[in-house]
């Protein structure tokens, strides 16, 4: 890491709304217009460069202040000198039913994606009952589009997400869906547990502010002609528009081998983890695109430290897609365990 | 859906895999299907005697199967380090019979190559002359196992076209090596395709080993990366291990700490144990 180019005021776990308000005003004279950022057991504020020890040392003393650390990343909230250990976020925070932690030392979290065909509810039950028992603790609903997803879009609707809202209730597994356009982003948060961002929204920063204010972890794919670093500083539009709670998710890259587009780029995991306190995931479905390289990926990246996977699954045995059947699922559900022991971590 | 190319690598015509469960035999040392994880270590170059003996003591004492190490050595620039070509063969050799070791090191050219096979137990073609037929021609008459890394830019359909030369001369005592390639992304210096572990294993069945050390060109992930190459399902791991890396003549920041091997090894084997193959 190079020179400190900005500061993060570090707030305590149990910091009260006054002293908060209180930081927040004094970091606001030194730099206006900055957000109080809340993750779980943390909150936070950046602000920018050219201020020295000096200037902040009057904030180190404030009621409330835990740190406040010079960082060097051109990212701020989201980098490793601001924490030293993973941060978990919390899934499932004000409903009932699923309720758990990713990333930190919680346990290997396995996203199970339906793809977005639309199903009978009778269906639905059934999956969700199905990927649950098998150890899947989120349901990837799909995109979520306008009006009934008619006019040829296979996108789900907002009464689609009702739907699946109560079979992900009663099967006890949190629910995520996409989001690509930001006037749906309060709707959608509020049927979901988590929000997703796809890839080619990585850099729609204008919904990644919408996000930022929103009450639901995020999920940010990396687009597929991404750098790491602009990544992270996606992540840190939503950091630093108040939300604590990105989780990135790596879904492969575009390269010269068109032969299996795109490549999932095992590095990436390891890279970001170092660079980053924010959950990491993985999706060796959309990344290989290819059933029949998928387990081996999806073990590949929990050896190199992913947090948790994103597995595309077929209704009945893998297909010509990148869906895995459900009993290759859970055969690869097992084989995860000991790959994790070996790292130090379970799956759920 | 990915498509799958057909009449390429090792895949007969009618469809049947011939090298499926392929195990190849580096002195004693068996790489390939039911075998257990064969890690290739040492120095990036031989630099002097001392240098390689002191990282094949620590490389050995830790478990790693075979020794690696560069006498003739391909350096992006013409003023870089060269290797020291046949007194580093000698090095290699000296020092691996006195520990009861194979030898794994690069041939760059077929003129050079029975010089190489003589005096090691693995012939090893570098990613640079993947697609150099006379070397890989050379390389298979010598009747040495071939240790065959894919190029910088190559699929894995081109990596298997190689491998096609090596059997067409009548050569199939051959590893395939995953060591990362080139990508837009500058935070590593090549980017490991983990994928191709299974795929080259499914599409050849020749073994694979993974290359963490240029698959990433950083110390820092080295050894993630490793644990991933085997989760993946590879065969064995080849790592440039120095005594004293800041000081390397090539490959410095890559290079695992001799002194610290130990651990290296001791995640690899919990890893293999994982996979049940330790």
């Amino acid at each position: 890491m190079g020179e400190a180019n900005a500061w993060v005021v570090v707030l305590g776990r149990e910091v009260a709304a006054s002293d908060a308000k209180r930081v927040a005003g004094a970091v606001g004279e030194l730099q206006p217009g900055v957000a109080l950022t809340r993750g779980d057991a943390w909150s936070a504020i950046a602000f920018a460069d050219g201020r020295h020890e000096d200037q902040v040392e009057a904030l180190r003393s404030l009621p409330g202040v835990e740190r406040v650390v010079p960082v060097s990343a051109p990212y701020r909230l989201a980098s490793r000198e601001v924490f030293e250990t993973d941060v978990a976020v919390h899934i499932g925070d004000d409903r009932e039913g699923a309720s758990f932690d990713l990333g930190g030392s919680a346990p290997i979290c396995v996203v199970a994606a339906l793809g977005e065909r639309r199903r009978s509810r009778e269906e639905r039950v059934r999956l969700a009952t199905e990927v649950r028992a098998a150890g899947a603790a989120v349901l990837l609903a799909g995109r979520v589009g306008h009006g009934s997803g008619g006019g040829g879009s296979d996108a789900l609707s907002v009464d689609d997400l009702r739907t699946l809202r109560d079979v992900t209730l009663d099967a006890d597994l949190a629910l995520a869906a996409e989001v690509s356009d930001l006037r749906q982003v309060d709707e959608v948060a509020s049927l979901v547990d988590l929000v997703q961002v796809g890839g080619a929204s990585m850099q729609d920063f204008n919904l990644l502010r919408e996000l930022g204010r929103a009450e639901r972890p995020v999920v940010l794919r990396r687009g597929s002609g991404s750098i790491v670093e602009e990544f992270l500083l996606a992540a840190e539009y939503v950091l630093t528009h108040g939300n604590g709670r990105a989780i990135l998710c790596e879904s492969g890259i575009r390269t010269f081998d068109a032969t299996y587009a795109p490549r999932f780029e095992i590095n990436a995991v390891p890279v970001i983890k170092r660079a980053t306190h924010l959950p990491v995931i993985a999706d060796p479905s959309h990344a290989t695109a290819h059933p029949r390289l998928v387990p081996a990926v999806a073990k590949a990246a929990v050896a190199a430290g992913a947090d948790g996977l994103v597995l595309e699954l077929a209704d009945g045995p893998s297909g010509d897609d990148e869906a895995i059947g459900m009993s290759e699922f859970h055969t690869l559900m097992e084989e995860l365990e000991p790959i994790a022991a070996a790292v130090g971590r379970r799956v759920r | 859906m990915a498509t799958q190319p057909q009449g390429a690598g090792t895949i007969d015509a009618d469809g049947s895999r011939p090298y499926a469960g392929s195990v190849v035999d580096i002195a004693g040392v068996a790489i390939g299907a039911g075998q257990p994880v064969r890690v290739i270590a040492g120095p990036c170059s031989v630099e002097s005697e001392q240098q390689f003996r002191e990282t094949a003591i620590a490389v050995r004492a830790a478990g790693g199967a075979l020794l690696r190490g560069g006498a003739f050595k391909p350096r992006t620039s013409p003023y870089a380090f060269q290797g020291l070509g046949r007194l580093g063969l000698e090095i290699m050799r000296a020092v691996g019979d006195e520990l009861g070791m194979g030898v794994v090191t690069e041939a760059m050219a077929a003129e050079d190559v029975e010089l190489v096979a003589q005096l090691a137990d693995m012939v090893q073609i570098g990613a640079r002359n993947m697609d150099n037929r006379a070397l890989l021609e050379s390389a298979a008459a010598s009747g040495r196992p071939v240790l065959l890394k894919r190029g910088i830019t190559a699929t894995i359909d081109e990596v298997l076209r190689a491998a096609d030369v090596l059997v067409a001369a009548d050569n199939d005592q051959i590893v395939i090596c995953e060591r990362g390639s080139r990508t837009f992304e500058p935070s590593t210096r090549n980017s490991l395709d983990v994928a191709a572990v299974p795929e080259v294993k499914f599409r050849s069945g020749f073994p694979v080993v993974v290359d963490p050390s240029h698959g990433t060109g950083r110390r820092d992930i080295v050894e993630p990366i490793s644990l991933a190459g085997i989760a993946a399902g590879a065969d064995g791991i080849i790592i440039e291990v120095h005594p004293n890396p800041p000081e390397a003549l090539s490959d410095g920041p890559q290079s695992w700490e001799a002194s610290r091997f130990g651990e290296y090894m001791g995640a690899i084997h919990a890893m293999a144990s994982a996979v049940g193959r330790a």
